[in-house]
């Protein structure tokens, strides 16, 4: 004997319904946790490459004023550089240390935690240069009195 | 067909609307993460010749000032009160010319004297031997002495008077005309001879033993030889450039003068007068005349980048200068 037509059509609904909501809560959730990989891979990247960048503007700004303090009598040498506070939403360290022997390379080095970022870069340089590390923003290359250039905040 | 049963509480699409909306602000926010690498980019590769222009504003300085101790130096040959009073009166009109051309670029440029060095200019005119103005002359002599530099240190020597090589015996500079340096530890010298119908310049450092060059020239009768600028006959020589590294103060000496027949002149960072006899002013033999030697200058630039500020000694003629 057939069942009534009414019971039917809601065994049906309800069990569309679980499954519509089923399906949808599996593929958002499958969209943000991908989604959100995605965005964090891309963070990493980016703060990578304005790391790099930033680091290449140090090292740009180190060699400029190695180059000024070469000419003449230097008395004062300043070279300002405008930087982020921060890349991509994380405050980032700068640190510079001057190579092991004259000959070798000064070492700017840029950092960020989250997302765990390093990024490296080296630069010739005739002028002793102070090792320092500082927090990312705005820094002031000079010549300090001991003939070193120095690298800090502005 | 099935009828469609309302939900009660009308929340059927809350899950899709959440979900769509957290998609578009990680959207959203992957935008403004890329923009921000890219406008970094941007950032970075614009041009930047800030320190390029504090650089070029010293040596534009520099090479005004150089011009300037010539012209003062020309106009009022043997008044060094005269070349201290043009130079002086120069530098000021110098700044103000570059002070006009860089603020159209906002920056702030300045050059003001700090000290004038007097020095002391020996010359022979005429063609003559290379010993002092004495009689009888004396064929060695100190041309200048306790220098702490030497500028425009030209000689022109006629060949045909020159040692020749063929007949020599070792070391070559105890047999010819010799530019001694007398430094501390050990001397510099630069010997003029001939060698096969050619002109030689050869360098020898006492210290080491070691010799530089010769460097040559076989045109025309004569040859212009510039110490200080390292060339012989206009040609380039890499052994006279290590008289710019030569440690100061050094005594200046002709050696065998008399066996280099030719007309000289250089101006040497010192008033003590030579040892040797040297005439008058204007006299075509050895004479001295007071010549402004250098003068040191204080040389600011200001921009919104740079603060620099540096002294350059103006030095016409000079090794490294």
């Amino acid at each position: 004997m057939d069942r009534p037509a009414a019971d039917r059509r809601g065994v049906s609904t309800a069990v569309g319904y679980v499954l519509t909501l089923s399906v949808a809560t599996i593929l958002i959730s499958g969209l943000l946790v991908g989604l959100g990989g995605f965005v964090e891979d891309q963070r990493a990247g980016t703060a990578r490459d304005e790391l790099r960048v930033i680091g290449q503007q140090i090292a740009g700004d180190l060699s400029s004023a190695d180059r000024l303090a070469r000419v003449g009598s230097p008395i004062e040498v300043r070279v300002r550089r405008g930087l982020p506070e921060s890349v991509t939403g994380a405050s980032y360290r700068i640190e510079v240390t001057d190579g092991a022997t004259p000959d070798d390379p000064v070492s700017v080095e840029l950092s960020t935690e989250n997302p765990d970022v390093t990024v490296s870069l080296g630069v010739n340089l005739d002028t002793p240069v102070v090792d320092t590390t500082l927090g990312g923003g705005d820094v002031v290359v000079r010549l300090n009195g001991s003939g070193e250039l120095e690298v800090t905040r502005a | 067909m099935a009828p469609v049963i309302p939900d009660p509480d009308g929340n059927r699409a809350q899950l899709v609307l959440v979900g769509g909306l957290v998609i578009a602000v990680g959207l959203v926010a992957l935008a403004i993460v890329l923009n921000s690498g890219i406008y970094t980019h941007n950032l970075a590769s614009r041009a930047d010749p800030i320190a390029s222009e504090a650089v070029g504003n010293a040596v534009v300085v520099d090479d005004s000032v150089e011009g300037l101790v010539e012209f003062a130096v020309r106009d009022d040959p043997n008044d060094n009160d005269a070349q201290n009073a043009t130079v002086e009166a120069g530098v000021p009109d110098i700044s103000a010319q570059l002070s006009r051309e860089s603020a159209r670029r906002g920056v702030l440029t300045n050059a003001t004297v700090v000290a004038l060095f007097p020095g002391t200019t020996v010359r022979q005119t005429a063609d003559r031997e290379f010993s002092d103005g004495a009689s009888p002359a004396d064929p060695s002599w100190e041309v200048a002495d306790d220098a702490h530099g030497i500028r425009d240190f030209r000689m022109d020597v006629d060949r045909s008077s020159l040692t020749d090589r063929g007949l020599l015996s070792f070391p070559i500079s105890s047999t010819v005309f010799n530019v001694t340096f007398q430094t501390t530890p050990d001397d510099v010298v630069v010997s003029v001879y001939q060698d096969s119908g050619t002109t030689a310049v050869l360098v020898t450092d006492e210290a080491t033993g070691r010799t530089f060059g010769p460097c040559t020239d076989s045109t025309g009768s004569r040859t212009e030889i510039d110490l200080t600028g390292a060339t012989v006959a206009g040609e380039h020589c890499a052994a006279l450039e290590r008289l710019g590294d030569l440690p100061r103060p050094y005594d200046v000496e002709f050696d065998g003068g008399d066996r280099a027949i030719g007309s000289y002149s250089l101006v040497a960072n010192t008033t003590e007068t030579p040892s040797g006899t040297v005439g008058a002013p204007g006299d075509s033999g050895p004479s001295g005349l007071e010549t402004l030697y250098s003068v040191r200058v204080d040389v600011r630039f200001q921009s919104h980048r740079v603060d620099y500020r540096t002294n350059v000694t103006a030095a016409p003629g000079e090794p490294d200068g």
